[in-house]
């Protein structure tokens, strides 16, 4: 009898507990989606086109978006402006952000977490902007750079200078699938806690214990779908310690199936 | 009836559009980001590439009559100009400029000029064309 009711009660105390990670699963997933759909892209582009059909591919796909014309437009939003330029230039922004600033936040105000730019603008091309964005306190987030045309050199340029990825136009809606993993992988990274290596890649420490297979799937769906060259496909490998552990909740991750 | 016939009448303008050369699928993917809550994303931004366009062609057209040519700033421009047109799927618009900055890079102005009055024409016309097919469009979706 006794064994009975223990059985029982281990019985129901199971089903409990995978309610309960039925709940928190359900919970996180919804997390997650709100999160997805507060991803904020900066994009760069001098072309009224251009910015009107990058802002509805991203909207699309329930980003928030942020357009700008040039890479100065985009260096003053991002608060990388010298004291002396913003005097002279006239600046929405107030003051310029400490230079701590986490991955994807700045103190109190702006987030965003990736940054779109067109490579040939006017002024400041789209790989200065690179440079600048790489070589400063927003240099972990994902920036992704598009050209009209195919030059090898250029895409090697800009992935060797840290582009995560280099899209050609005009952009279409499979594009931006291909760039939901990185936006993702801003969901994970913890604000402090992350280093760069050398080749800059984010390498973040303390992810979890568990050792997830599913990961590899994920690592490989990216390496196919992408433009990515040698070089890159090495990062994408250390970018399978970045933990995919949330990502593995969402049930239908449609940017990853590659046809 | 006549509403059946009229939406008839607007898938056949767009089939034509495609069959004749005129869009190709980059204008599939704008109505493909159509959808209930901007339901005139193709339209506005068919507009917005003519008022663009326009103002480039114009920009165009007095730096072809400084002679000589500054062939680098012509191919420029008509970068920008080709950029835009292939964004919406204007496809012989494309081609033009495509044909353009081939002789942007020979340096042949005459062959600069003669693709250009070409240019002009295509845009002219896709233009009337589109202007057409939004119109059935939404006469079709008031019947």
């Amino acid at each position: 009898m006794e064994v009975m009711k223990s059985l029982s009660h281990v019985a129901d105390s199971k089903q409990q507990q995978e309610q309960q990670q039925q709940q928190q699963e359900q919970q996180q997933q919804q997390q997650q989606q709100q999160q997805q759909q507060h991803f904020h892209v900066l994009a760069v582009d001098d072309s009224v086109i251009d910015r009107k059909l990058l802002e509805r591919l991203l909207k699309c796909s329930s980003y928030k978006v942020t357009c700008v014309d040039s890479g100065d437009e985009a260096l003053k939003y991002l608060g990388l402006v010298d004291h002396d330029d913003l005097k002279s230039a006239d600046s929405s922004s107030s003051t310029p952000p400490s230079p701590q600033q986490q991955s994807s936040e700045l103190e109190g105000s702006k987030v965003i977490n990736m940054i779109m730019t067109d490579y040939c603008m006017p002024g400041m091309s789209g790989y200065d902007l690179l440079k600048r964005v790489k070589g400063s306190s927003w240099r972990d987030i994902p920036v992704v750079v598009m050209s009209s045309e195919n030059v090898p050199s250029r895409i090697n340029m800009c992935l060797e200078e840290g582009a995560e990825e280099f899209l050609l136009k005009p952009l279409q809606i499979s594009d931006l699938k291909k760039l939901q993993p990185y936006l993702l992988k801003t969901l994970d990274q913890p604000s402090c806690n992350s280093s760069t290596d050398s080749s800059n890649n984010l390498v973040v420490e303390d992810i979890g214990d568990d050792d997830h297979n599913g990961q590899s799937n994920i690592s490989e769906e990216i390496n196919k779908g992408s433009m990515m060259n040698n070089t890159n496909a090495s990062s994408i490998s250390k970018r399978k310690a970045v933990s995919t552990e949330t990502s593995e909740r969402i049930p239908k991750m449609k940017g990853l199936v590659v046809a | 009836m006549e509403r059946n016939q009229m939406r008839r009448q607007v898938g056949l303008m767009r089939q034509s559009l495609f069959t004749q050369g005129y869009l190709d699928e980059q204008f599939i993917q704008l109505e493909e980001l159509q959808d209930d809550a901007n339901p005139n994303f193709v339209e506005e931004i068919a507009t917005l590439y003519y008022l663009d366009s326009s103002r480039s062609l114009q920009t165009i057209e007095q730096a072809l009559e400084k002679t000589p040519h500054d062939f680098s700033k012509l191919d420029n421009h008509m970068h920008q100009f080709k950029g835009s047109s292939s964004s919406i799927g204007a496809k012989k618009v494309k081609a033009e400029c495509q044909q353009f900055r081939e002789f942007c890079k020979t340096g042949n102005g005459d062959g600069c000029m003669r693709t250009f009055q070409l240019l002009k024409k295509e845009h002219a016309t896709l233009k009337k064309k589109l202007e057409a097919y939004f119109q059935v469009m939404i006469d079709a979706s008031q019947v």
